[in-house]
């Protein structure tokens, strides 16, 4: 009994059976069957510590079927962990049968390397605005590609013609400031949103912070953990760690929900980190916890609405403070969707694994968006705003996905 | 194990991806809401009536056994394949198939969860009343198999008595359509009231059509808090003795206010012996004539405080409270045991004593609340180790509640159903002609015992 996952089994014997996951579990909501609600999975991991169950194929297909949501945690009477339990158990599939093989490559070779990022940039920006996108499209080329390319395609998200880490030696840091902050520079960020970069640095320098990027951080490390790669993640947890640590700032600051939750659990990842968590903040936690929150003038016109990510609302307890820079927009309406915080089917590469499930998922939460009617959708994560698009898109709704902050930078 | 045959038959009626044989799928049919457990042999989620009366021929010819599931939220064990065999899993049966606005009734397929009808049905302005406190998780065709009721019992009853029609495939394989939409039924024997908490023993319900009533226009909440517990549960009778039938008429004794504190806190004094939370409901100008009536007689049986919910808010947070009572006591406790005890209303006083007493007894921490208005009582038993002394107070502590119970002239089971939980009570409620005539129906509607065998009366059957 030294296997790492053995230690979670008491964890597993804390579930008492109730069934409550089942009412807000996204994934059983579309299955409707025992074996994909956290009970069921729950039930599957204790028989697979005790040695009932192996980690066959039919178990690997129930375990992939999660979206790391944690909803099932905060509906728990006894708050049993099946996000945490999964990844183990994902974690233990990892290290005893290697990561399935096109993955292998994008989270080793890609993900973690800033050049290979950089690059397939360049190359993306090229296939998305030459026209050769059109011309797959149109030929009917992806369709003959594995995973249903040609329907996944639209997820791919527009990418930017540079990333935001090759402008950064350009941008106009401001060189003081009251407070000395971080900013972790997200994937997303880097590749898809470089404007959000920019809104965010404006932000904080209108706020009086002084702002540090150092260009050298990797991915935060959570794809390869949602597979079960720990030991990569890990290695990636230090080095960014460290990274943030030698600034010398007092905050560190995500913009990506994702990261950002990633970043607040690194010192459970890395010995020596202790401390290191509590200097994270998620850029609207700290704007309106940390520095009192302030509102340009300048009007932005609409309606918002505010899609909480997953990794934000529970896994950062961060559910006000987005909201309520929606609200200090002079001109903008907020208006709250129903099941705000239910997942919105994106979950990292979720949807690419496992589309037409993701798009039932992304369904629910587009007819909540569609009832309030708003020309624009908040949120303050990229995965989440990647799914969003790809969704309004695909149904034709004519709103746009914007961050928090990219609003709030409007107003100065 | 099954043989291929019957395999590569029910292959044959549900299609191979409606057939799971993997030990991971097996597992997790194995088990519901108690502690209960045992491996079926194979699952089957069948998706219309012809495929189920195929399957039940199959399984009758074979003398295999058949459990029919749900929301596998029952505490009693009924959906466990104690006998192994087949468990039909019916979620796949989920369509509300008609709302009919002009005769105020619904037609729905028994995988329906109870709170997607609820909200079907309250988009036309129309109320389906029994709210198990389960009613995100389990389904229309669970509750009308346990007979589940809930908080809005007092005054609306429990499922049953809104049940107007089915249709049930019998363990041999033939559809059997009972009631329809009329109000009034009264030719041949009544049967929906024998399949309503028949715990899949008789059929496999495939549809319902429910009696539905007009949404009612206006409620208020009132929450009353008691220095003494007996008055407390005094008020519940005295409120029944004006005449007045709340919509809910909800007990919480102190501890089960505590542990809600300690867990969601809504602001429920941690000093009171017992509290009341009391909604009515009906035409505005009703709903503040029985409020102003209630606060009364709450007042006059020596509560020490009466609030009245301001809002829908502040209601909204008070029931939020009740409702993660469940929640609060399971984090408290390796084991919850909720046991469902139900008394006629005037012996509530007598119950809730006897629980206190026995609960002091066995040295066990036993929570009580109930839905006080129709006498249904939970004392909740917080297990806290898998030590064999505690559990032998356990045991003799739900004997002791269940021979209290009887005495006053009560049940055991208000609403959770026996299925194997409480089968050893069941000679102490009835004598053995009552227990014989239940035999006696099921040999002639089931005379190969495959139906959810060994549950209720058929201990070891
Ligand atoms: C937290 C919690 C709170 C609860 N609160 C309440 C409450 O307030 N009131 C209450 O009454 N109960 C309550 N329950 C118990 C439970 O939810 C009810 O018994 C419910 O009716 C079970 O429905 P289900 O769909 O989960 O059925 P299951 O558990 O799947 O099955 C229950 C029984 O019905 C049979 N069955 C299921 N479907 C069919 C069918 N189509 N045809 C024939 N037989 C069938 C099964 O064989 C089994 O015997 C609670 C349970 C939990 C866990
Ligand atoms: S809500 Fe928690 S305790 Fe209840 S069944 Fe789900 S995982 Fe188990
Ligand atoms: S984390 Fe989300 S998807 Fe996974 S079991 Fe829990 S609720 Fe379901």
């Amino acid at each position: 009994m030294t296997e790492p996952l053995d230690k979670y089994l008491d964890e597993t014997e804390r579930c008492i059976r109730c069934g409550l996951c089942q009412k807000v579990c996204p994934i059983y909501a579309e299955m409707g069957s025992e074996p994909f609600v956290a009970r069921g999975k729950v039930r599957l991991i204790r028989e697979l510590i005790k040695g009932n169950v192996e980690l066959s194929p039919r178990l690997k297909e129930i375990l992939a079927l999660c979206l790391d949501c944690g909803a099932c945690v905060a509906n728990c009477p006894p708050s049993v962990h099946t996000d945490k339990l999964v990844l183990e158990a994902r974690a233990k599939i990892t290290a005893e049968h290697g990561l399935p093989l096109p993955l292998a490559g994008a989270l080793h070779g890609f993900l973690p390397n800033n050049s290979a990022q950089a690059l397939v940039t360049k190359m993306a920006y090229f296939y998305q605005h030459s026209g050769f996108q059109k011309l797959l499209r149109g030929t009917g080329l992806l369709k003959a590609l594995p995973l249903d390319l040609d329907k996944k395609e639209g997820l791919m998200p527009e990418f930017a013609p540079r990333t935001f880490r090759s402008m950064l030696g350009e941008l106009p840091l401001k060189k003081d400031g009251k407070i000395r902050v971080a900013y972790f520079l997200s994937c997303m960020t880097n590749m898809v949103k470089p404007e959000l970069g920019q809104a965010v640095i404006k932000v904080l320098e209108n706020h009086g912070c002084e702002v540090v990027i150092p260009a050298g951080v990797q991915c935060c490390g959570t794809p390869h953990l949602a597979y079960g790669d720990t030991k990569v993640a890990a290695q990636l947890a230090e080095n960014n760690a460290r990274l943030l640590l030698e600034t010398g700032a007092d905050y560190i600051i995500s913009d990506c929900a994702t990261c950002g939750a990633a970043l607040k659990k690194y010192d459970k990842l890395v010995p020596g980190l202790e401390g290191f968590a509590d200097k994270v903040r998620d850029i609207a936690e700290f704007l309106v916890n940390v520095v009192n929150l302030r509102a340009g003038e300048k009007p932005v016109d609409g309606v918002v609405t505010y899609h909480e990510p997953c990794h934000l609302g529970r896994g950062q307890g961060v559910t006000a403070a987005p909201r309520e820079i929606l609200k200090a927009i002079p001109g903008l309406t907020f208006a709250e969707m129903e099941d705000a915080d239910r997942c919105c089917g994106g979950a990292g590469t979720f949807n690419v694994m496992h589309y037409d499930l993701s798009m039932k998922i992304l369904d629910r939460k587009l007819d909540s968006i569609r009832k309030v009617n708003p020309q624009m959708v908040a949120t303050g994560c990229p995965a989440c705003t990647m799914q969003l698009e790809h969704g309004l898109s695909r149904r034709e709704m004519p709103i746009s996905v914007v961050h928090p902050v990219e609003l709030l930078a409007r107003t100065y | 194990m099954l043989n291929q045959q019957i395999l590569a038959n029910l292959t044959k009626i549900v299609g191979k991806e409606n057939v799971f044989t993997t030990k991971e799928d097996l597992i997790c049919y194995s088990y519901d809401s108690t502690p209960i457990d045992h491996m079926p042999d194979v699952v089957v989620a069948p998706v219309k009536t012809e495929e189920i009366a195929a399957i039940m021929k199959l399984a009758n010819e074979n003398r295999i056994p058949v459990v029919p599931r749900g929301g596998g939220t029952n505490l009693s064990g009924g959906s466990v394949p104690v006998a192994g065999g087949i468990v039909m899993a019916l979620h796949r049966m989920n369509k509300i198939l008609e709302i009919d606005t002009d005769n105020l009734t619904a037609t729905a397929q028994p995988g329906v969860v109870t709170a997607a009808f609820h909200q079907a049905v309250e988009k036309e302005g129309l109320f389906y009343p029994p709210d198990p406190q389960s009613m995100f998780m389990s389904t229309l065709g669970g509750n009308v198999a346990e007979n589940a009721g809930g908080p809005r019992g007092v005054k609306y009853g429990v499922t049953k008595d809104y049940v107007l029609g089915l249709e049930v495939v019998s363990p041999n394989g033939e559809v059997i359509r009972v009631g329809g939409k009329t109000i009034k039924n009264v030719s041949g024997y009544d049967l929906i009231r024998l399949f309503a908490g028949s715990e899949g023993t008789l059929g496999i319900i495939t549809e319902i059509t429910f009696r539905l009533v007009p949404l009612p226009e206006a409620k208020r909440t009132v929450l009353a808090l008691f220095d003494r517990l007996d008055d407390a549960a005094r008020t519940v009778s005295g409120i029944i003795k004006q005449r007045i039938i709340p919509t809910t008429l909800e007990l919480m004794d102190q501890k089960t206010m505590e542990l809600i504190e300690s867990f969601k806190p809504v602001g429920f004094p941690l000093d009171a012996e017992g509290a009341l939370l009391i909604e009515v409901d009906g035409s505005a100008g009703e709903v503040d004539r029985q409020i102003v009536i209630v606060e009364e007689i709450c007042k006059t049986s020596g509560a020490r405080e009466v609030k009245v919910a301001a809002d829908a808010a502040q209601a909204t947070q008070l029931w939020t409270g009740r409702r993660s009572a469940f929640g609060a006591m399971a984090r408290n406790a390796l084991q919850v045991l909720a046991e469902d005890a139900t008394v006629p209303r005037s012996k509530v006083p007598d119950i809730v004593r006897e629980i206190q007493r026995i609960a002091a007894k066995y040295q066990l921490t036993i929570p009580t609340l109930g839905h006080t208005g129709d006498g249904n009582m939970h004392p909740n038993i917080l297990v806290q180790s898998n030590d064999e002394e505690e559990l032998k107070r356990v045991d003799a502590a739900i004997d002791e509640i269940f021979r209290a119970a009887l005495d006053l002239g009560g049940t055991l089971s208000g609403e959770h159903g026996v299925g194997l939980a409480k089968q050893k009570y069941m000679d102490w409620e009835f004598n053995s002609s009552s227990l014989n005539m239940m035999r006696a129906i099921k040999k002639a509607v089931d005379p190969n015992n495959i139906l959810n065998p060994g549950k209720i009366f058929l201990r070891g059957e």
